[in-house]
């Protein structure tokens, strides 16, 4: 414990306990103020972009990544060093297509989701929504298209919590002068 | 030893849920996914208000609804923790533990007002949710400290201790802690004993 | 001084954001008899462009008359400085030269210009997949760039002695995700305007003087 305190006491860190109950007063919020589950579903995707396009730079920044250039790179990055260093866990990448262009990233443990049990009347809802648009967002800043979603989801009783990644194109358009 | 059912949501659905100690909350995530996910409560709060005033106490119940969560899980926590009593205690409880849970981090300074027995000042240098914000020229004295200040009046509020927090830009913030008369007239009441 | 100015270019070669350390110890302020042995050209400023003397260089521009600064190629009152030097009743006078600092809207066309040379410079390389400029040198500064994989131009002036950059370009960066990204109030892409970046960047720029200036004292 003095060990985390002190990595808290650095700024680089902060509660998870924290973390996970603002995210819930977040969704909480949304549910009031939309109507149906999709629509909470599309505003908490939206935030995620808009997280997703700023979390990259960061990751550029601080974790020292080079650009990628074939889908298990970038895969493993998302894995081994987004989810590494923003919420702690590690997901495992697995069950790739034959065309090695979709995998899946199974969650052992969801930090958004720790504590939480969805209210009974929101069975549509997508609790953890938000990571498909960070995803999103931040892959586009890369100039990568994908299609995100929620496959499997322990808050709804699945065994685990599984977000499948589908590669769509690369933004060529987009690719900054010196960086193809 | 009893788990947290009734106390702490949890899934029913998965069972090693109920397996996990309640001091799992002592896992961390990166202050980069904190502030980015603030800062989009910030906004999305602010395109529902017009005034900053609005948009303060948007945050304030944003942060009401930590408070109440966090409450519970603290008392059960801290271990033989008892609901405090008086004033002063709950101050210093929202100062060391409350503090040290949410920041890791005693707050930098608690003060009583010199001419108001109702109010009492706690003061953060850096505030968490402030640490990249700055300070808009164009939005009059907005702090987005309020979404502490909703967490700490919550905890009071659980607490038995009816109050107003207002969160200001003094001495980095000034948390102002404004006591019902109710309160005080009790604590008073608990000297006369 | 070691570093002059700074930069950030969004994606699109805009400028969003611009810092000079201006260096006032190369200004001149020296006392003049009448007639004045300096030639002045008129344009949007006033520029020396013949009678080099006392370290004042072609390229200086007439800063101050007098200790009054001036706005427009004119004095605090109004007179136009030209007129002013021209009657020798005022002499002597003290003036002060110096470099003109770009304006704004200078920044704005030469960061949307090097964006450009920054494409060029990818095309000309024999090889595929150069990278951009990275260090342009000159006799007097020498420029510094990193750009991110999403797009985004660091730039940063330094005085033509100054080795690599690299790590406060990287600091640079991590600066803009921190207080500019992390900012609810800060649209991206759009000019940055945050008080914590500016105070935070200062802090940081004088670290890397104080840092240069032991090395260049050993």
């Amino acid at each position: 414990m003095s060990r985390q305190n002190s990595a808290r006491a650095d700024g680089k860190k902060v509660s998870s306990e924290l973390f996970t109950l603002t995210y819930g007063a977040l969704v909480a919020q949304l549910v009031k103020d939309f109507e149906s589950d999709e629509a909470v579903n599309k505003k908490l995707d939206e935030m995620g972009y808009n997280i997703g396009v700023r979390l990259i730079e960061d990751l550029i920044a601080k974790g020292n990544v080079g650009r990628c250039h074939d889908l298990r790179e970038t895969a493993d990055i998302i894995a081994k060093l987004g989810f590494k260093m923003f919420l702690g866990v590690t997901p495992v990448v697995t069950k790739w297509s034959t065309a090695a262009d979709e995998f899946s990233l199974i969650l052992e443990n969801n930090p958004l989701a720790e504590f939480v049990e969805l209210p009974s009347g929101h069975e549509n809802l997508n609790y953890s929504n938000i990571l498909c648009g960070v995803l999103r967002g931040a892959l586009e800043m890369v100039q990568m298209e994908v299609e995100i979603s929620f496959v499997q989801d322990a808050l709804r009783g699945d065994d685990t919590t599984e977000l499948r990644v589908k590669f769509i194109k690369r933004l060529e358009d987009a690719i900054p002068a010196g960086e193809e | 030893m009893d788990k947290f059912d009734g106390t702490v949501r949890i899934n029913k659905k998965t069972t090693n849920i109920l397996e996990r100690p309640l001091n799992k909350g002592r896992n961390e995530v990166h202050i980069s996914s904190f502030a980015l996910l603030f800062s989009e409560i910030v906004q999305y709060s602010q395109n529902r208000v017009t005034t900053v005033a609005d948009l303060q106490t948007k945050l304030s119940d944003m942060g009401k609804s930590i408070g109440s969560r966090m409450l519970d899980v603290l008392v059960l926590r801290e271990k033989g923790y008892k609901r405090e009593t008086r004033i002063i205690n709950v101050l210093l409880f929202i100062k060391t533990t409350v503090w040290k849970s949410l920041f890791g981090k005693e707050a930098d300074k608690l003060e009583q007002s010199n001419d108001d027995d109702k109010t009492y000042y706690i003061i953060e240098k850096e505030p968490l949710v402030n640490k990249f914000i700055s300070r808009q020229k164009d939005k009059g004295g907005l702090n987005c400290a309020y979404f502490i200040a909703g967490i700490v009046e919550e905890i009071l509020f659980g607490c038995n201790f009816h109050c107003k927090v207002t969160a200001h830009w003094h001495k980095g913030t000034t948390f102002m802690i404004q006591f019902d008369e109710s309160v005080i007239a009790r604590d008073k009441a608990f000297d006369a004993r | 001084m070691a570093i002059q100015s700074v930069f950030i270019l969004n994606k699109a070669g805009g400028l969003i954001y611009h810092t000079d350390r201006y260096n006032s110890k190369n200004d001149v302020e020296k006392t003049f008899g009448y007639p004045l042995d300096i030639v002045l050209k008129e344009d949007d400023k006033l520029t020396v462009i013949f009678g080099e003397r006392d370290g004042i260089k072609v390229g200086f521009s007439l800063l101050a008359v007098n200790g009054e600064e001036l706005s427009n190629k004119q004095l605090p009152n109004g007179t136009d400085a030209l007129d002013f030097l021209k009657d020798p009743n005022n002499y002597p006078v003290s003036l002060k030269f110096g470099r003109i600092k770009l304006k704004t809207n200078e920044k704005i066309m030469f960061a949307s210009m090097f964006h450009t040379l920054f494409a060029i410079s990818t095309k000309l390389s024999p090889e595929q997949k150069s990278s951009g400029i990275q260090v342009l040198e000159t006799e007097s500064f020498k420029l510094h760039c990193y750009q991110t994989a999403t797009g985004v131009k660091f730039l940063v002036l330094t005085d033509p002695k100054q080795g690599p950059m690299d790590n406060f370009l990287k600091r640079f960066h991590e600066l803009y995700t921190d207080y500019a990204l992390k900012n609810p109030f800060y649209s991206l892409e759009m000019p940055i305007r945050c008080e914590l970046f500016d105070t935070n960047l200062q802090k940081t720029m004088e670290q890397v003087e104080r840092a240069t200036t032991q090395y260049s004292n050993e």
